[in-house]
Protein backbone atom coordinates (compact mmCIF):
# COMPACT_ATOMS: atom_id res chain seq x y z
CA UNK A 1 0.00 0.00 0.00
CA UNK A 2 1.03 3.54 -0.64
CA UNK A 3 2.14 5.82 1.63
CA UNK A 4 -0.90 7.76 2.77
CA UNK A 5 0.39 11.09 1.20
CA UNK A 6 0.39 9.00 -1.96
CA UNK A 7 -3.10 8.08 -2.18
CA UNK A 8 -5.12 11.19 -4.23
CA UNK A 9 -8.22 11.96 -2.22
CA UNK A 10 -10.59 9.94 -4.13
CA UNK A 11 -8.46 7.00 -3.52
CA UNK A 12 -8.69 7.44 0.19
CA UNK A 13 -12.36 7.93 -0.22
CA UNK A 14 -12.35 4.19 -2.30
CA UNK A 15 -10.73 3.13 0.67
CA UNK A 16 -12.94 4.69 3.26
CA UNK A 17 -16.57 3.92 1.21
CA UNK A 18 -14.74 0.15 1.14
CA UNK A 19 -14.23 -0.12 4.75
CA UNK A 20 -17.81 1.45 5.63
CA UNK A 21 -19.57 -0.92 2.78
CA UNK A 22 -17.38 -3.90 4.20
CA UNK A 23 -18.24 -2.78 8.42
CA UNK A 24 -22.11 -2.96 7.36
CA UNK A 25 -22.03 -6.63 5.08
CA UNK A 26 -20.17 -8.01 8.23
CA UNK A 27 -22.43 -6.51 10.41
CA UNK A 28 -25.51 -7.82 8.44
CA UNK A 29 -23.59 -11.23 7.73
CA UNK A 30 -23.53 -11.41 11.83
CA UNK A 31 -27.38 -11.17 12.12
CA UNK A 32 -28.54 -13.28 9.30
CA UNK A 33 -26.42 -16.02 10.16
CA UNK A 34 -25.14 -18.56 12.49
CA UNK A 35 -21.48 -19.09 10.61
CA UNK A 36 -22.55 -19.96 7.29
CA UNK A 37 -25.83 -20.96 7.82
CA UNK A 38 -28.52 -18.40 7.08
CA UNK A 39 -31.07 -17.90 9.85
CA UNK A 40 -34.87 -18.07 9.17
CA UNK A 41 -36.36 -14.92 10.98
CA UNK A 42 -39.73 -13.66 10.83
CA UNK A 43 -40.86 -10.67 8.46
CA UNK A 44 -40.86 -7.89 11.06
CA UNK A 45 -36.93 -9.29 11.94
CA UNK A 46 -36.43 -9.14 8.80
CA UNK A 47 -38.16 -5.24 8.28
CA UNK A 48 -36.10 -4.43 11.42
CA UNK A 49 -33.18 -5.75 10.46
CA UNK A 50 -33.02 -4.06 6.64
CA UNK A 51 -34.23 -0.47 8.43
CA UNK A 52 -30.99 -0.73 10.54
CA UNK A 53 -29.14 -2.04 7.65
CA UNK A 54 -29.63 0.51 5.16
CA UNK A 55 -29.96 3.24 7.74
CA UNK A 56 -26.43 2.45 8.85
CA UNK A 57 -24.70 1.84 5.39
CA UNK A 58 -26.33 5.63 4.13
CA UNK A 59 -25.29 7.49 7.68
CA UNK A 60 -21.69 5.99 7.40
CA UNK A 61 -21.21 7.18 3.66
CA UNK A 62 -22.68 10.79 4.57
CA UNK A 63 -19.97 10.69 7.46
CA UNK A 64 -17.63 10.03 4.42
CA UNK A 65 -18.81 12.38 2.28
CA UNK A 66 -19.42 15.38 4.96
CA UNK A 67 -15.20 14.66 6.20
CA UNK A 68 -13.87 14.87 2.52
CA UNK A 69 -16.02 17.49 1.99
CA UNK A 70 -15.22 19.54 4.76
CA UNK A 71 -11.62 18.53 3.73
CA UNK A 72 -11.98 20.23 0.02
CA UNK A 73 -13.53 23.31 1.72
CA UNK A 74 -10.26 23.62 3.44
CA UNK A 75 -7.92 22.90 0.62
CA UNK A 76 -9.78 24.73 -1.47
CA UNK A 77 -9.13 27.97 0.85
CA UNK A 78 -5.43 27.22 0.64
CA UNK A 79 -5.47 27.21 -3.15
CA UNK A 80 -5.77 23.86 -3.10
CA UNK A 81 -8.71 22.23 -5.11
CA UNK A 82 -7.87 19.40 -7.78
CA UNK A 83 -9.14 16.41 -6.10
CA UNK A 84 -10.75 14.47 -8.76
CA UNK A 85 -9.49 14.97 -12.26
CA UNK A 86 -10.58 12.71 -15.64
CA UNK A 87 -8.96 9.76 -14.47
CA UNK A 88 -10.71 9.73 -11.43
CA UNK A 89 -13.58 9.94 -13.44
CA UNK A 90 -12.45 6.88 -15.43
CA UNK A 91 -11.58 4.80 -12.85
CA UNK A 92 -14.83 5.34 -11.23
CA UNK A 93 -16.43 4.05 -14.49
CA UNK A 94 -14.65 1.30 -14.34
CA UNK A 95 -15.62 0.12 -11.32
CA UNK A 96 -19.17 1.02 -11.70
CA UNK A 97 -18.66 -1.34 -14.64
CA UNK A 98 -17.78 -4.15 -12.68
CA UNK A 99 -20.46 -3.81 -9.92
CA UNK A 100 -23.04 -3.95 -12.84
CA UNK A 101 -22.05 -7.20 -13.97
CA UNK A 102 -21.52 -8.55 -10.50
CA UNK A 103 -24.68 -7.55 -9.10
CA UNK A 104 -26.45 -8.92 -13.08
CA UNK A 105 -24.78 -12.51 -12.35
CA UNK A 106 -26.26 -12.11 -8.82
CA UNK A 107 -29.74 -11.38 -9.66
CA UNK A 108 -29.32 -14.02 -12.80
CA UNK A 109 -28.08 -16.61 -10.34
CA UNK A 110 -31.35 -16.10 -8.18
CA UNK A 111 -33.83 -16.01 -10.72
CA UNK A 112 -32.36 -19.39 -11.55
CA UNK A 113 -32.14 -20.61 -7.89
CA UNK A 114 -35.98 -19.68 -7.75
CA UNK A 115 -36.97 -21.07 -10.61
CA UNK A 116 -35.05 -24.30 -10.07
CA UNK A 117 -37.08 -24.63 -6.52
CA UNK A 118 -39.69 -24.59 -7.96
CA UNK A 119 -39.35 -27.00 -10.60
CA UNK A 120 -37.63 -29.54 -8.52
CA UNK A 121 -38.64 -29.13 -5.04
CA UNK A 122 -37.21 -32.49 -3.94
CA UNK A 123 -34.20 -32.22 -6.15
CA UNK A 124 -32.86 -28.93 -4.50
CA UNK A 125 -29.55 -29.48 -2.84
CA UNK A 126 -28.55 -25.87 -2.79
CA UNK A 127 -26.93 -24.34 0.56
CA UNK A 128 -29.25 -21.57 0.08
CA UNK A 129 -33.17 -21.25 -0.46
CA UNK A 130 -34.69 -18.16 -1.92
CA UNK A 131 -38.45 -19.14 -1.32
CA UNK A 132 -38.35 -18.16 1.81
CA UNK A 133 -38.20 -14.32 2.47
CA UNK A 134 -35.22 -15.07 4.72
CA UNK A 135 -33.44 -16.41 1.96
CA UNK A 136 -34.30 -14.12 -0.16
CA UNK A 137 -33.63 -10.99 1.46
CA UNK A 138 -30.13 -12.29 2.63
CA UNK A 139 -29.21 -13.41 -1.24
CA UNK A 140 -30.06 -9.39 -2.37
CA UNK A 141 -28.98 -7.78 0.22
CA UNK A 142 -25.41 -9.64 0.35
CA UNK A 143 -25.61 -9.29 -3.28
CA UNK A 144 -25.81 -5.59 -3.31
CA UNK A 145 -22.91 -5.31 -0.91
CA UNK A 146 -20.58 -7.67 -3.05
CA UNK A 147 -21.43 -5.49 -5.82
CA UNK A 148 -20.57 -2.36 -4.37
CA UNK A 149 -17.30 -3.99 -2.51
CA UNK A 150 -16.10 -5.51 -6.09
CA UNK A 151 -16.79 -2.03 -7.48
CA UNK A 152 -14.37 -0.59 -4.29
CA UNK A 153 -11.66 -3.47 -4.82
CA UNK A 154 -12.12 -2.56 -9.01
CA UNK A 155 -11.15 1.01 -8.66
CA UNK A 156 -8.47 0.64 -5.87
CA UNK A 157 -6.64 -2.32 -8.50
CA UNK A 158 -7.12 0.65 -11.19
CA UNK A 159 -5.51 3.20 -8.50
CA UNK A 160 -2.26 1.14 -8.27
CA UNK A 161 -1.91 -0.12 -11.55
CA UNK B 1 -14.90 6.46 -40.82
CA UNK B 2 -12.69 5.20 -37.76
CA UNK B 3 -14.42 4.81 -34.84
CA UNK B 4 -12.55 7.50 -32.00
CA UNK B 5 -11.43 5.49 -29.14
CA UNK B 6 -11.51 6.12 -25.35
CA UNK B 7 -8.24 6.98 -23.13
CA UNK B 8 -7.51 3.46 -21.85
CA UNK B 9 -6.47 3.74 -17.81
CA UNK B 10 -3.92 1.15 -19.07
CA UNK B 11 -2.62 0.39 -22.45
CA UNK B 12 -3.28 -3.82 -22.87
CA UNK B 13 -2.89 -3.49 -26.84
CA UNK B 14 0.06 -5.14 -28.46
CA UNK B 15 -0.44 -3.61 -32.29
CA UNK B 16 -2.73 -0.57 -31.77
CA UNK B 17 0.59 1.62 -30.95
CA UNK B 18 0.97 3.49 -27.56
CA UNK B 19 1.18 7.28 -27.04
CA UNK B 20 4.39 8.37 -25.70
CA UNK B 21 5.21 11.83 -23.89
CA UNK B 22 8.34 13.52 -22.70
CA UNK B 23 6.38 15.44 -19.82
CA UNK B 24 9.00 14.75 -17.32
CA UNK B 25 11.85 15.45 -19.83
CA UNK B 26 10.77 19.04 -20.75
CA UNK B 27 9.45 19.83 -16.94
CA UNK B 28 12.25 19.18 -15.54
CA UNK B 29 14.61 20.61 -18.06
CA UNK B 30 12.71 23.79 -18.85
CA UNK B 31 10.44 24.36 -16.22
CA UNK B 32 10.34 24.57 -12.53
CA UNK B 33 6.80 23.10 -11.92
CA UNK B 34 6.80 19.95 -10.03
CA UNK B 35 4.07 17.33 -10.77
CA UNK B 36 1.51 18.51 -8.06
CA UNK B 37 2.42 22.31 -9.92
CA UNK B 38 1.75 21.22 -13.12
CA UNK B 39 -1.21 19.25 -12.14
CA UNK B 40 -2.78 22.43 -10.37
CA UNK B 41 -1.93 24.46 -14.06
CA UNK B 42 -3.77 21.26 -15.78
CA UNK B 43 -6.34 20.31 -13.65
CA UNK B 44 -5.14 17.37 -12.76
CA UNK B 45 -3.69 15.71 -9.63
CA UNK B 46 -0.45 14.58 -8.67
CA UNK B 47 -1.13 10.89 -9.67
CA UNK B 48 -2.49 11.77 -12.35
CA UNK B 49 0.78 13.66 -13.99
CA UNK B 50 2.75 10.69 -12.43
CA UNK B 51 0.90 8.28 -14.16
CA UNK B 52 1.20 10.30 -17.48
CA UNK B 53 4.48 10.19 -17.08
CA UNK B 54 5.15 6.99 -16.12
CA UNK B 55 2.76 5.70 -19.19
CA UNK B 56 0.16 4.33 -17.55
CA UNK B 57 -2.31 6.41 -18.17
CA UNK B 58 -3.18 7.95 -21.57
CA UNK B 59 -4.89 11.56 -21.22
CA UNK B 60 -7.68 12.63 -22.84
CA UNK B 61 -7.16 15.30 -25.80
CA UNK B 62 -8.35 18.30 -23.63
CA UNK B 63 -5.68 17.65 -21.18
CA UNK B 64 -3.11 16.73 -23.26
CA UNK B 65 -3.33 20.10 -25.08
CA UNK B 66 -3.60 21.89 -21.79
CA UNK B 67 -0.08 20.36 -20.96
CA UNK B 68 1.42 21.52 -23.98
CA UNK B 69 0.03 24.58 -23.62
CA UNK B 70 1.28 24.66 -19.86
CA UNK B 71 4.99 24.21 -21.30
CA UNK B 72 4.45 26.39 -24.26
CA UNK B 73 5.45 24.01 -26.48
CA UNK B 74 3.56 22.34 -30.08
CA UNK B 75 1.59 19.54 -28.74
CA UNK B 76 3.77 17.28 -31.03
CA UNK B 77 6.74 18.04 -28.70
CA UNK B 78 5.42 16.71 -25.81
CA UNK B 79 2.82 14.03 -27.19
CA UNK B 80 4.01 11.35 -29.68
CA UNK B 81 2.93 8.44 -31.19
CA UNK B 82 4.40 5.21 -31.34
CA UNK B 83 2.55 2.39 -33.87
CA UNK B 84 4.76 -0.22 -32.42
CA UNK B 85 4.36 0.57 -28.99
Amino acid sequence: MKAKNELSEAERYAWATLIATGVVFLMFWGRMTDGFQVLNLGAKDLLGLYLRVIMTFIVLHIIIAVIFAAKRGKEAQDGDVVERDERDMAIERKGSRTEFWVLAIIVQMVIFTLLFENAFPDGYTLPISVLSASGMFFVLMSGFFIADIAKRITMIIAYKS
Amino acid sequence: MRKLQKPKLKSKSKSKGKVNNRIKEIRTAHTKLTQEGLGKQVGATRQTIIAIEAGKYAPSMELAFRIAKEFGVPFEDVFQFDPDG
